[in-house]
């Protein structure tokens, strides 16, 4: 007779992995690459708010298109690509499937994780661009808005690139080129063709939710965005439906 | 409670082309048993098909009654300690221990009471707060039995546990794994390529070749199918030539080569317990001067080609 672990006792395990987790991203080689980001980002930004036009406008436009449109798909595939990919190559993963955890929860476990890392990743890119674009233009109305608006959308695309990476990391083992191909010919290229095509594209929805939120830059005035509701309905099934997938995955999924 | 621990019928494994276990069936009972068997006998495959890691392609395996795939609340009775090196290096022993403990569901003193005590069971408590990439072999060995303990677990697996551990570690593991289960009740499942190394956890063996139970029982009825097959015994040194004259005449001596320009001699016997306990002496009264004596036969592909020498 199986004895059923206690829902206490689930939450204070899944919080262990979760820790542990997230603490073993963050220390990790590869969150160097989030500082790198910021600075890059920093230097381009802080740059550009020097030289003519410059402005509310112009600074939204440079977080729509580095940040939603480049740097969110990018960094997310990157920790999502290897999250349990790396942890199933060192086989430290065999301490959580020998845990009475279970390996759906165990796979839920791994995308909070990956979620909080990628949260905290690009609040500090959105940070580091805006701080040093309105350092050097000067705070304006609308700047804090904006700022937590392009926040927003970065938590959003954390939540639903990193359904579909952490389910491309336990499927693929050389997972990193399906991601660069996903970011940058899929998000990247279908996602600025004009017309219905770019609706296949997360960065679409993400696009059009900012569309909705955002008054200032190029994503104020983005034609094609699909609505509000559309588009939080259209993101919220496809992290639902990636997660579910990669759970079944997950849990038939044998570890040699 | 159960006084089998694992069992399993026409339980059969392959990864592509390659056999794991081919239609085993065995039953292991309570107490200390040794899985013995050469590399790529299918031991590892015994252990992951054990913890549901893998799942079997045919027939069927049981532990504590239970069948282990996706079988979470079955993990809380079996602790599991791998042939591989599952550390992260991104720890300290403690660390490391309470992340484990945490997961099988161990919180605040009952966590703090089972690091210290699994730690200074296993021997681990002077490097416990050390990083983990620090750590030698036998260190992460100790750490890992330490992982497979920490939540008290009623079955042990233990997949190689002295691979790369140095002698000294090795007696300190094996008289560690004998008291698990005689001081602490657990049931273990430990396995080997060396069955001098198992012989001294348990008397209890299982032969695993190629995917199967070739043997299993009583290490004794093992040992007596080894004596009756000659076995190659290598003497090397200095003054050897009273020994051989001696040698040529002992009963179960039946043939002795030279090697290496006479500083080696391959003496073959039958009855190695005989011969054994007579060449001490002949050694002291012949004035020979041996630096190394050894059998070439006592190791397992040797009992291995014998037992399944008429099979193949």
């Amino acid at each position: 007779m199986k004895e059923k672990e206690s829902a206490q006792d689930v939450v204070f395990m899944m919080y262990s992995l979760i820790k542990e987790t997230t603490r073993k991203a963050i220390i990790n080689k590869r969150f160097l690459l989030v500082l790198l980001v910021m600075l890059f980002l920093a230097g381009v930004m802080g740059y550009a708010a020097t030289q003519e036009p410059k402005g509310i406008e112009e600074g939204s436009t440079f977080l729509d298109i580095l940040v939603i449109s480049f740097f969110l798909p990018l960094i997310t595939m990157i920790f999502g690509s290897s999250f349990i990919r790396d942890e199933i190559d060192d086989k430290s993963i065999s301490f959580l499937l020998i845990s009475p955890l279970g390996k759906g929860k165990i796979f839920f476990g791994y995308y909070i994780s990956l979620v909080i890392v990628s949260i905290i990743a690009m609040l500090l890119v959105v940070s580091s661009g805006t701080l040093a674009y309105f350092s050097v233009v000067g705070y304006s109305s609308g700047v804090s808005e904006t700022y937590i608006y392009y926040g927003i959308l970065a938590i959003l695309g954390s939540i639903v690139y990193g359904s579909l990476f952490i389910i491309v990391s336990i499927l693929l083992e050389r997972s990193i080129y399906f991601g660069l191909f996903y970011v940058f010919i899929w998000e990247g290229f279908v996602g600025s063709l004009p017309g219905r095509v770019k609706q296949v594209s997360i960065r679409h929805y993400l696009r059009s939710i900012g569309n909705e939120l955002i008054e200032y830059g190029s994503i104020a005035y983005y034609r094609d965005a699909s609505g509000l509701n559309t588009s939080i309905i259209t993101l919220t099934l496809i992290t639902i439906v990636l997660l579910v997938t990669g759970a079944i995955i997950f849990r038939e999924n044998e570890f040699p | 409670m159960t006084s089998t621990v694992l069992k399993a019928k026409g339980l059969s494994k392959w990864y592509d082309d390659v056999i794991g276990i081919n239609s085993l069936n065995i039953e292991i009972a309570t107490g200390i048993t040794g899985i013995v068997g050469p590399n790529g006998a299918g031991k590892s495959t015994i252990f992951k098909l054990a913890t549901g890691m893998i799942k079997p392609n045919k027939g069927r395996i049981s532990v504590l009654g239970e069948d282990p795939w996706l079988n979470g609340p079955l993990m809380r009775k079996i602790g599991f300690c791998p042939d591989y090196d599952n550390l992260s290096d991104y720890s300290d022993g403690k660390r490391f221990l309470r992340y484990v403990g945490s997961l099988h569901g161990l919180r605040d003193k009952e966590l703090d009471k089972r690091v210290s005590k699994t730690a200074e069971l296993v021997g681990a408590e002077d490097f416990l707060n050390k990083d983990i990439e620090k750590y030698s072999k036998g260190m992460r060995q100790r750490l890992k039995l330490a992982g497979a303990l920490i939540h008290d677990p009623d079955l042990l697996l233990l997949d190689e546990p002295l691979s790369g551990a140095d002698p000294e570690a090795r007696r300190d593991l094996i008289e560690l794994i004998k008291g698990l289960h005689e001081e602490k009740g657990h049931d273990v499942l430990v396995s080997s390529h060396v069955l001098n190394e198992i012989e001294r956890m348990t008397s209890s063996i299982a032969l695993i070749y190629k995917g199967r139970v070739i043997a299993s029982g009583d290490i004794a009825e093992i040992r007596e199918l080894m004596d009756e097959h000659p076995q190659h015994i290598v003497l090397e040194g200095k003054n050897k030539k009273g020994l051989v004259k001696e040698l040529i005449e002992m009963e179960q001596v039946l043939s002795i080569t030279f090697e290496e320009g006479r500083k080696r001699i391959v003496i073959e016997v039958e009855k190695a317990d005989v011969f054994f306990n007579v060449i001490p002496s002949l050694i002291k009264n012949t004035g020979a001067e041996i630096f190394e004596m050894y059998s070439m036969d006592d190791n397992l592909q040797a009992v291995f080609d014998y037992l399944v020498g008429g099979k193949r």
